[in-house]
């Protein structure tokens, strides 16, 4: 009778214990699931307008250019509610937004049903990431944001061409990267949500953020990118670390949008 | 009672250690079902190793022997001509034999010496400048390297979901699912990560189970007086630092090395200190393949360092050897020789 106690005893510790477990891994992973779902949706503009790939366009320094290619990595999402709480989005969620890829440029969320005030991010991919190895899903090197010969992940890349480019075919690339100090360009980007109107969430609606990506922002404030001068920037570094500095700057919570 | 606590200590005991494993965050990877676990011995003698094949691929035998399919396959050269081993020989240690630099894809030249392979899985970082951080990611270098097998990561893969035959060794290495990066990588490392060199005559003396000759064990001792052992530090023969030894820039090559890698000025013409295992076997030596032999090497350290402030303070006034002193190194170097590794069929190309 007592040894049955104690193996009921043990077997209610084990159960309690991979409880704490799960739950630990839960808050960690993160997936608490709420029931309504909120897109958050990354539209790629230059200075308001929709960005047209191909089109050109003209920077902060009159300099014509056009774009072919625009993609960063979004991560460690955080939504702040009113109520002091927070939605933490998986640490382990790595999203690569292509912004000449519909299919890529919405990211979809479960929060649980609040009124959140504030969205914000990471433009990148941490440093622990940069030195675990082989990764799939949006960290697959074969979706050529990763660094072969040093390695690590571009974690925001801008192509296209300029005239004014001194490079072969007038290209310009700008392959941001660098996750080790004091070269570590991962930023953490903060949208207060009071521009979009209304923020609360009626339960089993499915709302969609838009946020702006405005390229302009990639050549100036702080720091002036001429494209006559620096066309292409492939490596970490300091001039890495002030565009990165730049285009941190680019995001604006545009509209929110619900439907029933 | 009595009976009942003990059950009861054990029982707290296995669960503890069940949710630890199930917590650890930096975890325990699980092997795929059906597959067959292989050891990873750690020789006597050696330090833990930094990559752990237990945390993030466990190694089995069919995940290694994917792996060296993959090693002898030119099919991940974009023309078939250049697979992983085309500049690695097995009899070479797995460097290239005699050759300064390798050549890869269109007949063009890799800028630096290839390396021999052994013991990788000690190394913080790769390559001569330490620009890759994990053992995982390294085949990837070489893979789209335009010099080297000239192809880009989708297109090998998209060969490989092609071949039924890797289809069906993927799935017997990992389970069901696509065929992707991530396998392939994983597998790369598995094969190339088991490539411990470390039954050498040295290693024979160290476990007490041979004698070196006089010469040698003279060659030894001046290995630790010269400093050589600083740097080549022994049971690996390498401290994994980057140093400047006072070889002047190859005009043609424009290689600064480290600093290619840390944008430092102070770290102008570093290069990782190479292990000196199966040095005999690995010529032509340093960086870009510069020295034909290992005379010609302590020729350098004797009277051709290049010195300035930015040489390694160890080698800066030069290491004076006499004619004999080169004579007893090169007897030791030879023990470094390890026959049983490159004589491994384990390691040899697939049939
Ligand atoms: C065209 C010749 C060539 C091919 C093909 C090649 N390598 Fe290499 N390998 C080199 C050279 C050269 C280096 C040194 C590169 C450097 O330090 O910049 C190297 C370095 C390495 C290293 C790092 C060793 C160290 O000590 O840091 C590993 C591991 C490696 N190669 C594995 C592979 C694998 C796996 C493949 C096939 C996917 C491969 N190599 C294909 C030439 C080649
Ligand atoms: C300051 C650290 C340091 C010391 C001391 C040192 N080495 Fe080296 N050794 C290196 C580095 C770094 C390289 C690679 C140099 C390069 O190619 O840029 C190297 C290369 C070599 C090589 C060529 C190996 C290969 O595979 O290319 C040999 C052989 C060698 N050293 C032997 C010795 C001997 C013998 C001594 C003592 C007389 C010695 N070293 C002292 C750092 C050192």
């Amino acid at each position: 009778m007592r040894l049955f106690r104690t193996y009921t005893g043990c077997f209610v510790l084990a159960a309690c214990m991979l409880c704490a477990c799960q739950k630990e891994l839960h808050s960690d992973t993160g997936t608490q699931e709420g029931n309504f779902r909120l897109n958050i949706r990354f539209d790629p503009v230059v200075d308001g307008r929709p960005l047209a790939f191909d089109a050109t366009n003209t920077n902060f320094s009159g300099e014509p250019y056009t774009v072919k290619t625009f993609k960063f990595y979004i991560s460690q999402i955080d939504l702040s509610a009113t109520d002091g709480s927070v939605y933490r989005v998986n640490r382990n969620n790595y999203y690569l937004i292509n912004e000449a890829d519909l299919s890529s440029t919405t990211i979809s969320l479960t929060p649980p049903t609040r009124s959140y005030s504030q969205l914000s991010f990471a433009i990148g991919v941490d440093s622990a990431r940069n030195v675990s190895g082989a990764q799939t899903g949006a960290l697959d090197p074969a979706n050529g944001m990763f660094w072969t010969w040093n390695s690590g992940y571009i974690m925001a890349k801008l192509e296209g061409s300029s005239p004014l480019s001194g490079a072969p075919d007038n290209r310009i690339e700008y392959h941001i990267g660098g996750f080790k100090e004091p070269y570590n360009v991962l930023r953490r980007v903060v949208l207060p949500l009071s521009s979009t109107g209304a923020v609360s969430f009626q339960s089993g609606s499915t709302n969609t953020l838009a946020v702006s990506a405005n390229v302009n922002a990639w050549f100036h404030e702080p720091y002036e990118l001429r494209i006559a001068k620096t066309p292409v920037w492939m490596t970490p570094g300091d001039t890495a670390l002030r565009i990165a500095q730049n285009y941190s700057r680019m995001f604006t919570a545009t509209t929110l949008t619900r439907n029933p | 009672m009595r009976q009942g606590r003990i059950i009861w200590t054990t029982c707290s005991l296995i669960t503890f250690i069940v949710c630890l494993i199930a917590c650890s965050k930096s975890g325990t990877e699980k092997q795929a079902a059906g597959t067959h676990a292989l050891a990873f011995t750690i020789p006597a003698g050696f330090p833990a190793p930094v990559y752990r094949f237990e945390q993030t691929n466990p190694l089995t035998r069919e995940g290694f022997e994917l792996g060296r399919k993959l090693f002898y396959d030119g099919r991940l050269s974009k023309d078939g001509n250049f697979p992983c081993s085309s500049c690695h020989q097995q009899f070479a240690a797995f460097a290239t034999y005699d050759h300064d630099l390798s050549h890869g894809f269109n007949n063009q030249f890799t800028v630096r010496n290839a390396p021999a392979l052994s013991n990788l899985a000690w190394m913080p970082a790769l390559q001569w400048d330490g620009g890759i951080n994990n053992i995982e990611v390294q085949p990837l270098a070489p893979l789209t390297a335009p010099n080297e097998m000239a192809e880009d990561i989708n297109t090998v893969i998209g060969k490989l979901k092609k071949d039924a035959g890797y289809n069906q060794l993927f799935t017997a290495a990992f389970g069901k699912g696509e065929i992707n990066s991530q396998k392939m990588l994983k597998a790369l490392t598995q094969f190339v990560g088991s490539m411990v060199s470390a039954d050498a005559k040295y290693d024979k003396v160290k476990r007490g189970e041979a004698k070196f000759t006089a010469a040698e064990q003279t060659g030894y001792a001046l290995f630790q007086q010269k400093k050589c052992a600083i740097c080549h530090k022994e049971p690996l023969f390498t401290d994994f630092s980057y140093r400047n030894t006072g070889l002047p820039l190859n005009p043609s090559l424009k290689d600064y090395g480290r600093m290619h890698i840390t944008n430092k000025r102070e770290d102008s013409l570093k290069f990782k200190v190479p292990s000196l295992r199966n040095v005999y076997l690995t010529f032509p030596y340093g960086h870009d393949g510069r020295f034909y032999s290992i005379e010609d090497v302590l020729n350098h350290y004797s009277n051709g360092v290049q010195a300035s402030a930015m040489v390694d303070s160890l080698v800066r006034n030069r290491i004076p050897l006499t004619a004999e002193e080169k004579y007893y190194l090169k007897s030791f170097l030879s023990t470094l020789t390890d026959t049983a590794f490159v004589a491994n069929k384990s390691f040899s190309q697939p049939q």
